[in-house]
């Protein structure tokens, strides 16, 4: 971490001392001034601190123990105990790892897919067979907070009056929040109350076991398949991630352990995945598909290299590439419309021989990073 | 022994008048002139009643919901007019009688008379005023953007204070607010001698529908003149902020703001394809490898280079949601504004040099002499503290500047109506129908 100039300590102390406290994990004004005013937003609005000022010595207090906290490198969201994400507030506790704005880009960008698809389908036939399709089943992988799940649901929920939403993760602790954060947005009123037709759960599962995944998943039909997955290497969790990050999230949601690369038990023994080890959630992610074949697949990415390496693993697969026609890598800001540009399988990478002799057209969509692959079948 | 008291020269002229004539003084600050009903209005309103007519028959026979709609729209005109001709034609009665035989009833007449006329001038107001087109957005909601003009922390101070007094004023009102957006410029951290921070942009949503028609008398510079916290050697120094007032949509009524939102007639409508968004995210890699709270975003509309850019809160939809609120309130206000600009420079009418545009300062708050001026109505309050904090002086030159205003599209309404009837009555001008500013 470069070093902050006095000056600048000084500059925010003229504005606040708590101010000067927060830039110490902030590491610029603007945004220790912008997080200072949304602590004081917090606490205006629990009952007991309404107001934050001299006559209210509790809250001042409450206060400076937030500040405190905050310049030691906690993360924000877990100081204040909750980050909105689209429409829904979701509450953040250590072991569970931060919803993230990315995140929250791409899945308001799918259910607008979906929402659009599905008004396009119903509209010409709404006499007849349009009604018929109205079930829809998503599936979320290594759901963490459940924040994923749960926005999903949100925006589907008005349109699709049959619908269910499953999140699968393997750690009790988020497993624990998810089903709290369900409670908390229903309380809050953003979410609607369960009926037979429209339900979110969340359950305990392995990703790499299979009877978890065979007793849950495969007596139904999925639709959606989403995936958060952990997804950096050993690497660069050790040198590209930032320190709030390292410290206080949990390693189990960032990186993928050594283990699994090594030993996937229905493989056999000695059968190994064949891929890079902080890829080995997408090669089981897709081995999952070939079985459930989702309509739709998005799996958060790091980079647009790792992009490419998932959509090679679909490429040669002939399973894979046979049923997902529609191949698009999503950007930090997927903007519907404009900046979408067409590349051929030359300009992927010449490692993707595995589609023989046809040209495969993906799509690079929004500008920023590499943000998420998104697979969808085409028409048949 | 003078016979006389001495008298100077000029009581010696005035003398004989019999009379001392003060010279009244007038502030001849504002553009106001007061109009009395004009020949060429009483005609176009005969035109409208009669128009008023045909529709309403020909609604008893076929409903049609765009007929009904321009009825609702002229009835106002037809009734007003209908009163007019009505005391008129009392006025004519009472004048006849005037000249009648009995006595009793010429005494009766004269009394009633004057009442009438009352009445009468009362009423030509209220046919000027029902002819004058309503703004199109005046129905709606309205934003206010505070913006310091160029120049030091003082215009930013004050800004600050300018923002204040609106929201003190709307809650005093009553009215509903919102601040969508309130962002102090983060290099400097001093404060003003009232605790005002350096404001850099503020945006004030006032949910009242109505609140355009309330508040657009308020688009303009706004000028301080006072001594600064920091000025040493106590000279006063002149600074402006601007403010403009957007119009904008009603949140509850989503079903027909997303219509006109995607109505490219619509002044709201954008294209997204037209605007860039930016998440302000700039450095490295995002994702799982950090967890920073950074949800500002900003958008740009490509074709007027418009940007708007919010990061007040937590939630980046809620920044998004805002920053394209203001973007679509921006560009429907200019869109606006050039049809204006346009329908002015076809008025050929001195008119056009008395327009307020938007750089022109439109009011000064001067410190030193307590007093605030709005140099449209000519109205000079004076205790500051009470405008400042938005009280009754306030609202007192908010109803002058409204008065100004309707004064004002009166008068465009007769100079549209004088060229339509040059533009008729010259041979060569051929097809030259009634251009109205839409």
């Amino acid at each position: 971490m470069p070093r902050l100039r006095p000056s600048l300590f000084w500059r925010a102390g003229q504005i606040s001392p708590l101010a000067a406290k927060l830039l110490r994990a902030c590491r610029d004004l603007p945004s220790s001034l912008n997080e200072l005013r949304w602590i004081r937003e917090h606490l205006s609005l629990s009952p007991l601190t309404t107001s934050v000022n001299a006559e209210n010595p509790k809250a001042l207090l409450r206060l400076q123990q937030l500040c405190e906290r905050r310049a030691k490198g906690v993360p924000l969201q877990y100081v204040l105990g909750n980050q909105p994400f689209g429409n829904l507030e979701i509450k953040c506790r250590p072991g569970v790892l931060i919803p993230r704005p990315e995140t929250e880009a791409y899945t308001v960008e799918l259910a607008r897919i979906i929402l659009a698809e599905r008004r396009s389908r119903t509209q010409p036939s709404s006499s007849g067979e349009g009604t018929q399709q109205t079930s829809m089943n998503v599936v979320d992988f290594c759901s963490g907070s459940g924040c994923i799940a749960l926005q999903l649901y949100s925006s589907l929920q008005p349109t699709c009056p049959s619908l269910r939403v499953l999140g699968l993760d393997i750690s009790p602790k988020a497993i624990s929040l998810a089903r709290e954060n369900l409670r908390h947005n229903i309380h809050l009123n953003k979410l609607p109350h369960h009926n037979t037709q429209q339900s979110t759960h969340f359950r305990q599962a392995d990703l790499f076991s299979e009877d978890h995944i065979e007793k849950t998943l495969t007596d139904q039909k999925w639709d959606v398949m989403i995936s958060n997955p952990p997804y950096i290497s050993h690497k660069f969790f050790a040198q590209q991630t930032s320190r709030s990050v390292r410290n206080y999230e949990p390693k189990l949601a960032l990186v993928p352990g050594r283990h699994l690369q090594k030993h996937p038990d229905h493989l056999g023994m000695g059968a190994r995945y064949n891929c890079a080890p902080e890829d080995v959630f997408y090669a089981r992610l897709l081995e999952i598909a070939k079985t459930l074949k989702p309509r739709r697949i998005l799996l958060e990415v790091g980079d647009e290299e790792q992009a490419v390496r998932v959509v090679t693993i679909v490429c040669q697969d002939a399973m894979l590439s046979r049923l997902y026609t529609d191949v698009e890598i999503w950007r930090d800001e997927p903007h519907p419309a404009f900046q979408r540009r067409r590349i051929g399988s030359s300009g992927v990478g010449g490692e993707s021989e595995g589609g023989p002799g046809r040209g495969r057209q993906i799509r690079i969509r929004g500008s920023g990073e590499g943000r998420s692959v998104y697979l969808c079948q085409g028409d048949e | 022994m003078l016979t006389a008291p001495w008298v100077c020269r000029s009581c010696a002229r005035l003398r004989p008048l019999g009379r001392i004539v003060f010279p009244t003084s007038i502030r001849r600050a504002s553009t106001a002139v007061s109009t009395g009903l004009q020949p060429i209005l009483l005609e176009r309103a005969r035109k409208i009643t009669a128009e008023h007519e045909e529709l309403v028959a020909s609604l008893a026979t076929d409903f049609n919901s765009k007929t009904a709609k321009r009825v609702g729209e002229i009835s106002r005109v037809a009734t007003a007019l209908k009163e007019l001709e009505d005391a008129r034609a009392s006025l004519d009665e009472l004048k006849s009688l005037l000249e009648s035989e009995d006595a009793e009833l010429r005494e009766l007449a004269n009394d009633d008379l004057e009442s009438t006329h009352t009445q009468l001038v009362g009423l030509e107001h209220n046919l000027t005023l029902a002819l004058t087109p309503k703004h199109p957005f005046a129905d709606m909601p309205c934003l206010v953007e505070i913006r310091p003009g160029p120049g030091g922390t003082e215009g930013r101070f004050f800004g600050d204070s300018v923002f204040k007094m609106y929201q003190a004023y709307c809650a005093n009102k009553g009215y509903r607010t919102r601040v969508v957006k309130y962002e102090s410029s983060d290099s400097e951290g001093s404060r003003g001698s009232e605790g005002e921070i350096p404001l850099q942009e503020a945006v004030l949503e006032i949910q009242e529908p109505g609140a355009y028609q309330a508040f657009r008398g308020e688009s303009g510079m706004h000028r301080v003149q006072r001594v600064p916290a920091t000025e040493k050697s106590g000279r006063t120094h002149t600074s402006a902020v601007g403010v403009w007032v957007l119009p904008s949509f009603p949140e509850n009524e989503t079903s027909e703001a997303e219509s006109e939102f995607d109505n490219p007639e619509s002044d709201f409508y954008i294209d997204p394809a037209e605007v860039r968004v930016e998440t302000m995210r700039a450095r490295g890699a995002g994702g799982q490898h950090v967890n920073k709270t950074e949800s500002a975003i900003r958008l740009t509309h490509i074709p007027t280079g418009t940007t708007v850019s919010m990061q007040d809160h937590r939630s980046q939809s809620t920044n998004r949601d805002y920053a394209w609120r203001v973007l679509r309130s921006r560009i429907a206000q200019q869109r606006r504004e050039e049809r204006e600009e346009l329908a002015r420079t076809l008025r050929n009418s001195v008119l056009s040099n008395a327009q307020i545009t938007r750089g022109d300062k439109i009011r000064t708050y001067n410190y030193g002499q307590d007093r605030c001026t709005d140099h449209r109505s000519g109205l000079d309050v004076h205790n500051l503290p009470n405008v400042l904090v938005g009280g009754e002086q306030l609202e007192k030159i908010i109803a002058s500047v409204q008065a100004w205003l309707t004064e004002k599209d009166t008068q465009a309404v007769i100079a549209d109506e004088q060229a339509a009837a040059d533009a008729a009555a010259a041979p060569a001008g051929g097809g030259g129908g009634g251009k109205r500013s839409k």
